[in-house]
């Protein structure tokens, strides 16, 4: 008897525990959207942000490409790094104590909260070096940030590389640098460029590393590296930390999802094209 | 004429000694078979000869003299390229048929289509392959058959024009009429080739090879013509394992 | 050729990775370095314990003690409210659904991981604080229950993936034995998957309260930012969310200003503890 009772509360306990999750996803998305959708423009969304407090009319055009901008320079130096690190760890390093060296690193660098990556570029890149509060600073932090992200999934595609094809490509007397570029990449390229894309998401939504480095209140279309941005989730903050304007936070808000779900969609979308290939 | 001699060969995986003082002589353009049970050192002996044995983190110590040259003197690529394996799973690269037997040949410098076409062709034709394949060169060498993969991947072993041939067991997974297409291959090969098969299959060694080697815990412990070692073996040992006593 | 370009390529991955090491390390040592300048000032021990944070008076009114417990208080809310609903849905996942509806339901998962925390921020200010503030009638719905139920759901994702993995491989390897004596899903997933899958929620609890210690923007937005002894439904203050406001205000080179950093040096310290715990964790739980 106590068995059944058991089994029901187990089950209970299982289903009530997604439903919650369920819920809670529907929510948030709902909510956005539905709030969103109400305050949303074309205007908006090709526009810079006018009126007094400025942000209280007008639109975002300037958060937008100030985000893809951040975006773009975080991935870049982030995934060229990674990819470089990623390869050297499968491919080249022949001591497992390098490996497990640069895996600690790697794992430890994952753990520092993104507020302390925005302070390190702060002092380090702003002041220190001098490049101010910039595009170039705040994309360098975020790049920071996502590396270890980008690291680690690449990593793992190319550790997942059949043994038994590297052993054959070995066994013909190529070489290393011809077997990667030949064969690996070209098989791994889908599961690269969607940890990439992945992390462009992630860098795109971070606001903590960028409020010391770069972002701003206003600042229209960066003309140059060392242009100061305005970007995306930062604006978001400052319409409802400010109170400036709850109607554009909705439309902010939505405008940020939905870039950075159709990122995530790509990714997703050549995950599974390549797990079609390989089958 | 022996291609390749191996004198009092050691080899190691780690601190683990896996051959022990093995002393074998191949004759060019034979098929020499090398038998034994499982875990006797038959894969490891091919590993050493194809120099991958320390892809795999081994390491070998003796002499082998290689087409008159001290084998260990080759840089290891030249030894790969020279002295080709074939896998005991198959192993196509997750490429196009086309790509995968033109693979090799482009690292090595060929370029012109009409050149790589021609191998491709003739390569896949030896293998048996050609007819079968003809038609699709363009897809995906994963859509073959484990029997199919298994002669493409001779095919690619062939593409670099290897003097000797090591194969590690490759019908291991295949069933008779694949075996018996790739048994048929290999004595037409071997009036261009020295091919080195190891095999579980007696029945096999006896079928086809000229030569037979039998290994037991690391050592090598008879080494002849095949029709004396199974019809008049010297060594108690290897009788009992021909009689199937052990294996 | 291939030769020259193959050593040249391999002289530069070399390099690179250890670029990549160096700037890390650097990163750390940078910070460290920055916080050393503050310690010289004012004693760990006295920074880690002072009750008071004032970093407009003297020195000594630069203490932590209460934001260290701010930290870990919302943090461990989140983990009490996330780990029983992430585990509950990461045995379902692993026990009933498959194919088609499992990747629909991971994508879903996968939706919520990716939402940026500014945007979690924005719906707990609007919504949990509001709720808190009409329907438990209390002056300020900023609080620490508000910033822990914010961050159990931004943690969730992690804490359902880690768990289905295991989970999901535990149920595969017992369910043919299982099913052949007759036995009842859900007494497989409660007697066999749930007790083998507890060094994947371990691992999973250490995952996600080192992302509830780190996380900045959410937090920031929902606890009220006031650096008092926090409690359940009162305003607090988190370690992140100080860096986050007063980096700002703080004057380069100024003692306020190396305050921050020693401060960020200590949450780094235990997030560096919790990692490495959840490295070897993870490993151990591989070789098993």
């Amino acid at each position: 008897m106590r068995k059944m009772e058991n089994s029901r509360l187990f089950k209970l306990w299982m289903v009530v525990s997604t439903l919650i999750v369920l819920i809670s996803v529907g929510f948030i998305i709902g909510y956005i959207v539905l709030n969103g959708i109400k305050s949303i423009s074309l205007d908006f969304i090709i526009s810079s942000p006018k009126g007094l407090p400025l942000g209280s009319e007008g639109g975002i055009l300037p958060a937008i490409v100030g985000s893809l901008l951040l975006m773009l320079i975080a991935c870049g130096f982030a995934s060229f790094l990674a990819l470089a690190t990623a390869i050297y760890v499968v491919f080249y390093c022949q001591s497992s104590q390098i490996e497990n060296i640069v895996h600690i690193i790697v794992q430890c660098m994952a753990g520092v909260p993104s507020i302390v990556i925005g302070l390190f570029g702060y002092t380090f890149l702003v002041a220190k070096l001098g490049l101010g509060r910039s595009l170039l600073s705040a994309g360098l932090t975020l790049g920071v940030m996502v590396f270890p992200f980008i690291e680690v999934r690449i990593e793992k595609s190319l550790q997942e590389f059949s043994t038994a094809a590297l052993q054959s490509s070995y066994a013909l007397g190529v070489s290393k640098a011809y077997t990667l570029f030949k064969l690996v990449l070209p098989q791994c390229k889908e599961d690269i460029v969607a940890a990439i894309t992945l992390a462009g998401g992630f860098a795109m939504g971070a606001t903590a590393p960028i409020i010391l480095t770069g972002a701003v209140i206003f600042a229209p279309i960066p003309s140059s590296l060392s242009s100061p941005v305005m970007a995306l989730p930062f604006h978001l903050y400052i319409l409802t930390g400010e109170g400036i304007s709850l109607e554009k936070a909705y439309a902010t808000a939505l405008v940020l999802i939905t870039l950075i779900f159709a990122i995530n969609i790509i990714s997703i979308a050549l995950t599974s094209r390549r797990k079609e290939v390989g089958s | 004429m022996n291609i390749l001699e191996l004198l009092s060969l050691n080899s190691y995986y780690g601190h683990e000694q896996v051959l022990y003082g093995i002393n074998l002589a191949i004759r060019k353009n034979a098929i020499t078979a090398v038998i034994g049970p499982s875990g006797c050192g038959k894969s490891t002996l091919l590993l050493t000869l194809n120099r991958m044995l320390e892809e795999c983190g081994g390491r070998a110590e003796g002499e082998i003299t290689f087409a008159g040259k001290d084998f260990f003197s080759y840089p290891k690529e030249e030894i790969r390229r020279r002295i080709g394996i074939v896998f005991q799973k198959p192993s196509p690269f997750p490429l196009s048929i086309y790509r995968n037997l033109t693979y090799a040949p482009v690292y090595y410098g060929v370029r012109d289509k009409k050149k790589l076409n021609e191998i491709v062709e003739s390569k896949l034709k030896v293998a048996g392959l050609y007819e079968e394949v003809q038609a699709d060169l363009h897809k995906s060498a994963l859509q073959l058959s484990g029997g199919q993969q298994q002669r493409l991947c001779i095919a690619r072993a062939l593409t670099v024009e290897p003097e000797i041939l090591l194969l590690d067991e490759p019908c291991s997974a295949l069933d008779i009429k694949n075996t018996a297409n790739i048994e048929q291959m290999l004595l037409k090969l071997a009036q261009d080739y020295t091919i080195v098969i190891v095999t579980h299959n007696l029945a096999q060694a006896k079928r086809i090879s000229d030569y037979t080697a039998f290994l037991l815990n690391g050592e090598l412990v008879e080494y002849g013509e095949t029709k004396k070692v199974f019809s008049r073996p010297q060594d108690r040992r290897t009788w009992e394992y021909i009689e199937g006593i052990y294996g | 050729m291939y030769k020259v370009l193959d050593v040249a390529f391999s002289k530069l991955i070399k390099l690179l990775t250890i670029f990549s090491l160096l700037l890390l390390a650097f990163v750390v040592v940078f910070i460290f370095r920055e916080s050393v300048v503050f310690f010289k000032e004012v004693s760990v021990l006295s920074f880690i314990s002072g009750r008071s944070w004032n970093p407009l008076l003297a020195a000594d009114n630069l203490g932590i003690f209460n934001i260290i417990l701010g930290t870990l208080y919302v943090s461990l809310v989140a983990i009490i409210l996330a780990l029983p609903i992430g585990v509950g849905m990461a045995l379902l996942l692993a026990g009933y659904v498959e194919g088609r509806v499992r990747a629909i339901i991971r994508g879903i998962i996968d939706i919520l991981a990716g939402i940026p925390s500014v945007v979690y921020g924005f719906i707990g200010l609007l919504v949990l604080v509001k709720w808190f503030e009409t329907r438990l009638d209390l002056s300020s719905g900023e609080s620490v229950l508000a910033g822990g139920i914010l961050l159990a759901v931004m943690v969730l994702p992690y804490v359902i993936s880690t768990c289905h993995e295991s989970m999901e491989k535990a149920y595969r390897r017992h369910a043919p034995s299982s099913q052949a004596l007759g036995v009842s899903r859900s007494y497989l997933l409660r007697e066999i998957v749930l007790p083998e899958s507890r060094r994947a929620i371990i691992a999973a609890t250490v995952l996600a309260l080192g992302r509830a210690m780190g996380e900045t923007m959410a937090v920031m937005m929902v606890i009220g930012n006031a650096p008092i002894p926090p409690t359940l439904l009162g305003k607090c203050q988190t370690i992140p969310s100080l860096i986050a406001l007063e980096m700002g205000m703080a004057e380069v080179g100024s003692l306020h200003y190396h305050s921050l950093f020693a401060s960020g040096l200590v949450l780094m310290a235990v997030l560096l503890a919790i990692n490495l715990v959840f490295y070897f964790v993870r490993r151990s739980a591989f070789m098993k």
